[in-house]
């Protein structure tokens, strides 16, 4: 029995290093290009680690214009998105849970066929809308429209996190006078965090992610967001990779120090809302 | 399920307040989803060219007797639907295989699950970027590996197989996280005793794996399969940062080649012709997706 469960350990780790061999040397090979000068990208055969290691490349692209104007767009624009989209999905998805209001079934299946909608499909469309609201070129545009693409998969996360909380503590709540906002917002809410908290990391990724609606909703400079602003560099730099993948490093820590803060909640949270639906 | 009393509990209070709470999501939905779902609607049945406004006219279903036979639209349609179908088994059977992984309690499992997730948080366009640079036919180092081995230098993004092949490598790469993810919070709904008995039991640990596992996972099959599905058939950023959908069109999918029509021709009536075309297609695939799971053609979202 010993040696079948040190056999297992050894074949566990084989498997395991074969997947982060594929999924984590992307991201190595970025940081390594990323801290190589200018010459040594050009070198044949490319070498693993960096022979010079230097941060002009992080020095460069810090003095250079814009960059970290595209940063605080990003930062901004995700955490704006994430905060309307939980609110918002975990007042519907709690409604959808607790209620039952007539049309309630259509309601919902229509919001999950809205979950099929491809965002590129609809840049056209959406264009012309925010023209028309004047929100081309607002932050408020870019935002409204990266919610409306978060929220359907938010709201049916957060219908199946609450449809499998007990309902007990709620209805003692009502009994004892607090209505439903009250409930809501004083009990449901506070209860609901580990739910809450693997939405709102959805919400920012997705947030964190979005290239086209940025690129075709804010065309100026000081309004762009990382993504955008990081294909803009494809031009100006040409084929300078250290530069480019400085700023691809620069971009994936905020979603990385993101990730490590609700880690703990996320799989719990998933487990919960999402596949359990 | 919620129990029957408690329907009755809620039922008796004020179901306005239900509607109350749905206000926001439906006002959002409506105005950025339904209104521009009924505007493409009304555009696909029009001759609309925006730099030629003085064309415009209502040209009923011409859009679409033109677009079933447009051979960029055929091409188009099959090379999303190789794209889709590789990307999604692959990130399926992987991702399988990684949640049943990362569901083992083992020291240092947590870091693994960790180290798991990185490509789930590159930025699809970051992603796009770095692996342009790793199939770099000069100085990247996918082309430096096979010359340790001795291989010859490949055009890996200049190619028609080849770019196919890089692009829906990518996909996979970034979406094995999150389906990983899915599938392991479904496996984790699974009695862990049930589990650690067919992985550790020897010799016919696979055959119970088939027999118990996978029967159980059918749900989560479905629900994590079927997003993944209409994630992958819309997953613009990587081609369009990667080749463009190039070289020659040889990687343009459908929502590349919708972009290309309606924002670089600005050919707005027969982009949006497309897009409902495009939106049929996927009903379709995800239904036929959920038939050959759930085996007997009910569809269960």
């Amino acid at each position: 029995m010993k040696r079948r469960r040190l056999l297992f350990t050894v074949f566990w780790w084989g498997a395991a290093l074969l997947f982060l061999a594929f999924l984590v040397f992307p991201v190595l090979w970025m940081i390594s290009t990323s801290l190589k000068p200018s010459g040594e990208i050009f070198q044949i055969p490319p070498t693993w680690v960096p022979e010079h290691p230097t941060l002009q490349a992080y020095s460069t692209l810090w003095q250079k214009g814009n960059f970290l104007r595209y940063l605080l767009n990003s930062i901004l624009v995700a955490l704006a998105t994430t905060g309307i989209a939980v609110l918002v999905a975990s007042m519907a998805g709690y409604a959808f849970a607790r209620l039952p209001f007539i049309g309630r079934k259509t309601v919902l299946f229509g919001i999950l066929t809205a979950q099929m909608i491809p965002g590129v499909l609809f840049l056209l469309p959406i264009f012309v809308l925010m023209k028309q609201l004047g929100l081309l070129n607002t932050y408020l545009g870019l935002i409204l429209a990266n919610v409306t693409f978060a929220l359907p998969f938010a709201i049916w996360m957060m219908y199946g996190f609450y449809k499998h909380i007990p309902a007990e503590i709620e209805e003692a709540a009502w009994v004892d006078g607090a209505g439903f906002g009250g409930t809501f917002f004083r009990v449901v809410l506070p209860m609901g965090m580990p739910g809450l908290l693997s939405c709102a990391i959805f919400c920012f990724l997705s947030a964190w992610d979005e290239f086209v609606f940025a690129l075709a909703l804010n065309t100026r400079d000081e309004l762009r967001t990382m993504p955008v602003g990081l294909f803009s560099f494809v031009g100006q730099f040409g084929i300078e990779w250290n530069y480019l993948l400085a700023g691809a490093v620069l971009v994936t820590i905020p979603a990385m120090v993101f990730f490590a803060l609700f880690q703990k909640y996320i799989l719990q949270g998933f487990a919960a809302g999402a596949v359990k639906g | 399920m919620r129990p029957k009393r408690s329907t009755r509990f809620w039922r008796n209070r004020n179901s306005g307040s239900a509607y109350l709470f749905l206000t926001p999501a439906l006002l959002i939905l409506g105005l950025v989803i339904l209104y521009p779902l009924l505007n493409t609607l009304w555009l696909s049945f029009q001759h609309k060219v925006l730099i030629r406004p003085d064309q415009d006219s209502f040209v009923g279903m011409e859009n679409y007797i033109k677009a079933l036979g447009d051979q960029e639209v055929r091409q188009a349609t099959l090379h999303t639907i190789v794209f889709t179908v590789c990307s999604v088994g692959v990130k399926v059977v992987l991702g399988m295989l990684g949640a049943l992984l990362l569901n083992v309690k083992m020291r240092g499992a947590a870091w693994v699950r960790s180290f798991y997730m990185l490509p789930w948080l590159v930025p699809s366009v970051v992603a796009a970027l770095v692996w342009r640079w790793i199939f770099n036919d000069q100085f990247g180092i996918a082309n430096g590996m096979l010359a340790t081995f001795g291989g010859p230098a490949v055009n890996w993004l200049g190619q028609d197989t080849t770019a196919m092949f890089a692009v829906i490598l990518v996909d996979i790469w970034r979406g094995l996280p999150l389906m990983t993810l899915l599938l392991l919070a479904g496996l984790q709904m699974i009695p862990r005793e049930t589990i650690d008995a067919t992985l550790i039991d020897g010799a016919n640990a696979w055959q119970r794996y088939w027999r118990v596992i996978l029967p159980l996972m059918k749900p989560t099959l479905i629900m994590v399969g079927t997003l993944s599905l209409i994630g992958t058939f819309n997953s613009f950023n990587i081609i369009y940062v990667m080749t463009g959908g190039g070289p020659a069109h040889a990687t343009e999918i459908l929502v590349t080649h919708v972009f290309r029509v309606a924002f670089q021709s600005f050919n707005f009536g027969y982009g949006s012709t497309l897009a409902v075309l495009i939106l049929v297609l996927i009903t379709i695939l995800t239904s036929l997706y959920n038939r050959l799971l759930s085996g007997r053609g009910e569809a269960k979202l």
